[in-house]
């Protein structure tokens, strides 16, 4: 039992990292945030598997790619956060993202819904 | 980054939520990723570096071997030991081929563990992630790369009659440690592509819990 929990996780964390950039655009998208924050943001709507930083090379990599811009700006009391905001080009990268996550998902729910009822039977 | 994940830290602390819970109880291959991700991380090159350490490294070996090919060391063993040269040739001291082959092998290990402990530490000591594979990929094939050198320079020298001429020794001298630095440039290419391929820099890094 114990095996198979670790295997469903594991089979989670694989999915979420085709699609982990496009979570992060989505977060940001709805307001600029600094990583600790969208990893709250993300946890909250269950995907509390991204973790253990596994997000700061995911920002890295979309500040790379010019889908995000950072700034920073004063905490209360604490040292300066370097918050993440969507650029133009992310945004229109975020619409791809989301059709292609459609069409996936789509097909892949017409794949395991078709079986899902005879599976559960078993 | 630090700063940012100095603020995160904090605010993260603050919320009672722990340094491992936010970044993993993987410190380091956190560190590597992002680092990877930021574009600042992975071992540099540094071929130029590598190939001169082995080839200082290997200075005190090449001395022994060329000190037994050009210099008569063995005969003037002999020498040294009986305090004067002799006068009438049929008393010079032939030194057996056993002697002069075991000076050879010597002069090779000392070349060997020379060029390989300078390699090592030239990169240590700049704390290069690739030294270790490069150390040990050098450990394996310096072998190869010597008997290269040495055959290239025996196979030049034999072209040249094994002349003594200047323009001879000159290239005697450059063709060694011409193959010998390709060759050690050569080992370490592979090895910092090898630790690239190798360091974390997936988009999820998960611990899977053992179960």
């Amino acid at each position: 039992m114990h095996r198979m929990v670790g295997l469903g996780s594991s089979r989670r964390s694989q999915l979420l990292r085709g699609v982990l950039d496009a979570c992060l655009l989505a977060v940001i998208a709805e307001q600029p945030t600094y990583g600790y924050e969208m990893t709250k943001r993300l946890a909250e709507r269950g995907l509390d598997i991204v973790g253990e930083g596994s997000i700061y090379p995911a920002l890295a990599r979309v500040e790379r790619d010019g889908l995000v811009e950072t700034y920073m700006e004063a905490s209360n009391g604490g040292p300066a956060r370097k918050y993440y905001r969507l650029t133009p080009a992310g945004r229109k990268a975020l619409q791809r993202w989301i059709a292609d996550w459609r069409a996936t998902s789509s097909a892949v729910d017409g794949v395991l819904g078709t079986i899902e009822a005879e599976v559960g039977r078993d | 980054m630090t700063a940012e994940l100095e603020a995160d830290l904090e605010a993260a602390a603050a919320e009672g939520v722990t340094a491992p819970e936010l970044v993993g109880h993987d410190a380091r291959a956190f560190a590597l990723s992002w680092a990877k991700a930021k574009g600042v991380a992975g071992p540099r090159l540094l071929l130029a570096s590598t190939a001169a350490a082995a080839l200082v490294g290997a200075l005190p070996g090449v001395a022994i071997g060329l000190l037994i090919a050009y210099g008569d060391a063995l005969s003037n063993l002999e020498q040294i030991a009986r305090g004067y040269a002799p006068n009438d040739p049929s008393e010079a001291w032939t030194p057996p081929a056993w002697l002069a082959l075991a000076v050879y092998v010597l002069a090779a290990l000392v070349t060997y563990a020379g060029a390989l402990a300078a390699v090592s530490a030239v990169l240590r000591w700049r704390l290069d992630p690739a030294a270790g594979v490069t150390v040990g990929l050098l450990a394996r094939t310096l072998p190869l790369i010597i008997a290269a050198a040495i055959g290239l320079t025996v196979l030049f020298a034999a072209t040249q009659g094994f002349s003594t001429e200047p323009a001879v020794v000159v290239g005697d001298l450059v063709i060694p440690a011409a193959a010998l630095a390709a060759g050690v440039a050569g080992v370490r290419l592979c090895a910092v592509r090898r630790v690239s391929g190798a360091a974390p820099g997936q988009t999820v890094v998960m611990r899977e819990p053992v179960l």
